[in-house]
């Protein structure tokens, strides 16, 4: 019951969330100049060129005022359309096709960036957030802050450029851009995604290690934390068994919501590395003003966002006993 | 009380320093302090806040941590000089020989891990024992320290059960490796009175069981009164006036000592008498006065005592005090017949 009226309460703000960021996106997008049907029939200016372009707008009813399109995209993304598709079409000149196919191909290549640079993050992050509180105000503990801040403050695309280039292009290690699925060659695979996965994972790294590292040194100083050494076990097992996990709520918690700067850190790597993931369907359905498609990949992404953020909630109490306690009794 | 031989002697402490470098200055939190514990006796350390009495059971355990924090002298433990032992070295004593009862259960246990593998760890860690050996040696710890049932108890987590229950929790993780020594650190401060008696119980026994010393750490002279072999008055840093219990109450010399006496409210006393609280408070550690440390407040203090510190002087065997003009030893000299009335102006240095 208490788990039925969880989910409800998740299934309701998920709604409101989809709502509000898609209106966002398609009152955004209106404002941008430039017309789709212009992408859509490239040619000169002619009687006839009007002629169709009229045609073409009324097909794709964009004749039709903002809160009418708006309100088809919503009636069909969440009910359908007379196909069955929830997602719209994606308008080339060669054709339509449905959204839902462009998803299915951009949408895992997406997702497997976030997830190796997420886990590289945390990878890197973590043993130097534990050891930078272990040693705090140590020559090590500044260092590290200091390389911290740095790459903090390099902006996403000179980072990715840079590697592409001194790695990729003269260093020469691993390709310096394109994509190959792990199905078809899983070397080259991961030799493709390391840059780009890379170059996300850098401004997360510096974030998690402090903040990480803040929370540890607090709970350093905690009496179970005196307690747990004076029983003699090595300071390696006081810190990765006692400290460790009663110092990663935040880390978690941030994590989580970093999921939205990864999405919009992912359009500028997918973009400098050639990656057909989520961010280039989107940049070239910014530059198309493909409206309907629009929507419905920023649709998609604010439904995994939530769904992250849920997660991230149930793992607070697998993380700490308390926090499930205290809901098991709700 | 036999004249104690030199193997009886468990620890043996000299003139230990312990500093720490803070912004403000160095605080010397414990200024020379030497003493003895015998196997199987106990030590009562009685002394109000920042007198540093846990600083010290910390400093003899060698748990402090070592940035900005030096110690000096030598601790003597089972014949062995271990102050200046490798940290490595040191840390095989905690738990095995040397373990420690903090004061407040709450929070010294670990709360995102479930009280059995607190107990087991140190077993396992220690006596290389294995799962199974380890589980049934800590729900036969959990038993002797009288938690009900033991079984389900190793899998709740710390927040699920009472202070007493947690602070019972505590000294069977204490006890887990069987301990020679055992510093319990305000123990009971943190419970109902009604648990305190039953902590304390419950540690006396497990004391006299195992023949394991005892150094307890109060600011409360009713909880070593009826369980401490000797009694310890640490004031400013520095042990002020030591002896075997009997004696201390006996012949109180040092005025502090005395002070702490009167500050315990008595029952047979009529409603609304004043509580006899010690004015003004303990002095800077960083920077003690020149004299005798309780000058300040002591009503008997005279203007040697502001100028000159007292040494450490022995009245009869085992009791040791530190104070010029000695409570109950006559004639006091200069003034002191008016031991009783307006204590000299504070400050007077």
């Amino acid at each position: 019951m208490t788990l039925a009226r969880e989910l409800g309460k998740r299934f309701l703000s998920l709604a409101v969330v989809l709502f509000l960021v898609t209106l966002f996106t398609a009152l955004l997008i209106s404002m941008v100049p430039g017309d789709p049907v212009d992408t859509l029939v490239p040619l000169a200016e002619s009687e006839e060129a009007d002629a169709l372009k009229a045609q073409v707008r009324e097909d794709l009813n964009l004749d039709e005022p903002l809160h009418v399109r708006y309100a088809s995209w919503l009636r069909d993304f969440v009910f359908g359309d007379e196909r069955g598709e929830h997602f719209g079409d994606y308008f080339r000149v060669s054709g339509r096709d449905p959204v839902s196919n462009r998803l299915a191909e951009a949408l895992p290549v997406s997702l497997q960036l976030m997830v190796y640079s997420q886990v590289l993050a945390l990878v890197v992050a973590i043993p130097l957030g534990v050891l930078t509180a272990y040693r705090a105000g140590s020559l090590f503990d500044k260092v590290t802050n200091t390389g911290a801040f740095a790459l903090m403050a390099v902006p996403t695309f000179v980072l990715g450029l840079a590697l592409a280039y001194y790695i990729g292009v003269w260093l020469n290690w691993v390709p310096p851009s394109g994509y190959v699925p792990f199905g078809e060659d899983p070397v080259e695979h991961v030799r493709r995604m390391v840059l780009p996965s890379l170059t996300l994972a850098a401004g997360q790294i510096a974030v998690y290690m402090r903040l990480l590292r803040s929370d540890m040194v607090a709970t350093l100083q905690e009496d179970f934390i005196q307690m747990a050494r004076s029983k003699g076990i090595s300071d390696q097992r006081v810190l990765w068994r006692h400290a460790l996990r009663p110092s990663s709520l935040t880390l978690l918690t941030v994590a989580g919501m970093n999921v939205g700067t990864l999405i919009g850190g992912a359009v500028v790597v997918e973009v400098i590395f050639s990656i057909p993931g989520m961010g280039t369907a989107i940049s070239q359905a910014i530059f198309e003003r493909q409206y309907v498609a629009l929507q419905s990949f920023v649709a998609v992404l604010a439904i995994l966002y939530v769904v992250v953020n849920f997660a991230v909630d149930i793992l607070y109490a697998v993380v700490d006993p308390r926090i499930r306690h205290a809901r098991a009794r709700n | 009380m036999t004249a104690p031989t030199e193997s009886e002697t468990l620890l043996e402490v000299t003139d230990l320093r312990t500093r720490f470098r803070t912004p403000a200055g160095t605080v010397r939190a414990v200024d020379g302090v030497s003493l003895t514990l015998d196997r199987g006796r106990t030590l009562g350390i009685v002394g109000e806040s920042g007198s540093g009495k846990s600083v010290l059971s910390r400093s003899i355990m060698g748990l402090l941590p070592k940035r900005n924090v030096t110690c000096e002298g030598s601790i003597v433990y089972d014949g062995r000089e271990i102050s200046s032992l490798p940290p490595a070295e040191r840390r095989k004593l905690w738990g095995a020989d040397m373990a420690m009862v903090f004061q407040d259960p709450m929070t010294a246990l670990n709360p995102v891990i479930r009280i059995g593998r607190q107990i087991t760890e140190g077993l396992r860690f220690h006596l290389g024992l294995d799962r199974r050996t380890a589980n049934e040696n800590a729900l036969a710890l959990l038993r002797s320290v009288g938690i009900p049932e033991p079984e389900r108890r190793m899998k709740q987590y710390p927040h699920e059960l009472s202070g007493g229950m947690r602070q019972r929790i505590m000294i069977a993780v204490a006890l887990a490796c069987g301990p020679k020594l055992l510093f319990a650190d305000e123990p009971t401060t943190a419970l109902d009175v009604t648990v305190q008696a039953q902590i304390l119980n419950l540690l006396a026994r497990q004391q006299r069981e195992r023949n394991m010393a005892m150094v307890l750490v109060t600011h409360d002279l009713g909880v070593v009164a009826g369980r401490a072999d000797d009694i310890a008055v640490m004031y400013a840093g520095q042990i002020v006036e030591k002896a075997p219990t009997a004696t201390l109450f006996a012949n109180v010399r040092m005025p502090y000592t005395e002070a702490l006496l009167a500050s315990i409210p008595k029952l047979d006393e009529p409603r609304r008498t004043r509580l006899k609280a010690i004015p003004g408070r303990p002095p800077s550690l960083i920077d003690p006065p020149p004299g005798c440390r309780f000058a300040p407040r002591c009503p008997y203090a005279q203007e040697r005592c502001h100028r000159e510190a007292p040494p450490l002087r022995e009245s009869e065997p085992g009791h040791v005090y530190r104070c010029w003009y000695p409570v109950g030893v006559e004639p006091r000299r200069d003034g002191a017949a008016d031991r009783t009335d307006t204590p000299t102006p504070t400050g007077a240095r």
